[in-house]
């Protein structure tokens, strides 16, 4: 994994000095400092493979359900409303409506299932790896299998990964981009510095995004409307390589590595809606799901003990 | 200050809509609604509104963040977008922005994906 790290940093170096160097020649101390970053979170994934161009959805009955799960990954509520509880939408973890690289991209999601996960213990095909979107993620009702939700979702993914070999589950961009474990523990305090710094702008000091006319222009990272425990979100190590790469938007890669991860920390401690496989108490629903380092589900941060709010709440459209 | 809308060049419109409706991610320009809100109408406190501004306005903002003229861009967002950004992608996307009425540009409204992102 480091080694991983270790190879594309020397690519990230030469990136970030090729973009300086078209940068035109200014001099003007009206120059405010702007991060290096890379244009997008494919730069150091070492991905190859290009998508289909969405221009190019057919105009058939086929074509109609790819464009279904095209607009779900864009406005989920609007499309799938039965079955998201609470504000986000898929791509605000999907980049480019899950086309990019290092951006959880669906291509490669579908070219590597069915598959055994050590998060249900059972070999999941696609669709019962979407279900699990809807129901962490989107804190909600799982889509019925075949239903159109499952069936639109899956067209498209398979419509995105076109001429990708199936079966190979390595395949580079899939998922969030490694990152090293931290240097120094990920830390609330200095997490709640880079957050304020670089997240706030967008996402409010309080972390519950903005909305404009009743459409939410910037996700809301805790609180009711958020992600729920049970989420690969909640999870500091995937929320840091999530962040890392793809964060502030349009600024990939422009934090250190222990930024991510402080900053993921703060995100994820605090309070998010209960995970829906409760087991009657914290300590045992952590005991059974979260017994891991990289949650904060049933510890104690900044004085909360965190997850203690009881059932979960049943779901409302 | 503010503009009546005008009317898009045809061979600038596929290029404008796309930047400020979807953005170009390979690129690595984000749309313009994805941060100015649904039809860039504005996200306040730090994104101004879009719509209503003349092309002529446009085109020099993103001008001077590109050669880092322009005061009042937190973090470097618009720097850092503008460098990614051509002369034809500029002139694209002001003809476009400036063509819209805010009432009129809502997400979603083309049969394209669903949203500006």
């Amino acid at each position: 994994m480091s080694k991983h790290i270790q190879q594309i940093k020397p690519l990230l170096t030469s990136i970030l000095l090729a973009s300086v160097a078209v940068v035109p020649m200014v001099s003007s101390a009206a120059v405010e400092v702007t991060p290096k970053s890379a244009p997008n979170a494919a730069v150091l994934t070492g991905s190859t493979f290009t998508p289909p161009d969405p221009s190019t959805i057919p105009n058939d009955a086929f074509g109609k359900m790819v464009q279904l799960g095209r607009n779900i990954m864009f406005e989920s509520k609007k499309y799938a409303p039965q079955y998201v509880g609470n504000s986000l939408n898929c791509v605000n973890c999907h980049t480019d409506g899950g086309a990019m690289a290092g951006s959880a991209p669906l291509w490669g999601a579908w070219v590597s299932y069915p598959a055994y996960r050590g998060k249900n213990k059972k070999v999941n095909t696609y669709e019962d790896r979407l279900q699990g979107c809807f129901r962490y993620s989107m804190n909600g009702k799982m889509p019925p299998l075949g239903s159109d939700v499952l069936v639109a979702l899956s067209a498209y993914s398979y419509w995105l990964a076109k001429g990708l070999p199936t079966g190979d589950s390595k395949i580079a961009g899939r998922g969030y981009p490694d990152l090293p474990e931290p240097k120094q523990a990920p830390d609330f305090v200095r997490g709640k510095t880079v957050y304020e710094a670089n997240c706030a702008i967008c996402h409010a000091a309080n972390g519950q995004g903005r909305v404009v006319n009743g459409t939410v222009v910037f996700p809301p990272l805790w609180g009711a409307q958020s992600f729920n425990w049970g989420a690969g979100m909640g999870s500091i190590k995937n929320a840091a390589k999530f962040i890392f790469a793809n964060m502030p938007y349009g600024q990939s890669y422009s934090l250190t590595p222990q930024q991510a991860w402080d900053v993921a920390y703060y995100m994820d401690g605090h309070e998010r809606p209960q995970d829906p496989r409760w087991q009657g108490s914290v300590a045992a629903t952590r005991a059974k799901y979260h017994d891991n380092k990289n949650s904060l589900y049933g510890t104690k941060v900044n004085g909360v003990l965190l997850g203690d709010t009881g059932a979960p709440k049943p779901f409302k459209e | 200050m503010a503009a009546p809308a005008q009317t898009v060049p045809a061979d600038l419109k596929p290029r404008g809509e796309q930047l400020a409706v979807y953005g170009d991610w390979k690129a690595g320009i984000p749309a313009c609604f994805r941060c100015h809100g649904p039809g860039g109408v504005g996200v306040a406190p730090a994104f101004p509104a879009l719509t209503g501004q003349s092309a002529t306005y446009l085109d020099q903002q993103i001008t001077a963040w590109k050669n880092g003229t322009r005061s009042g861009d937190p973090q470097g967002l618009m720097h850092t977008i503008a460098l990614r950004m051509s002369d034809a992608d500029t002139k694209a996307v002001t003809a476009w922005l400036a063509a819209q009425k805010p009432e009129a540009a809502v997400m979603g409204k083309t049969n394209q994906a669903g949203g500006a992102q």
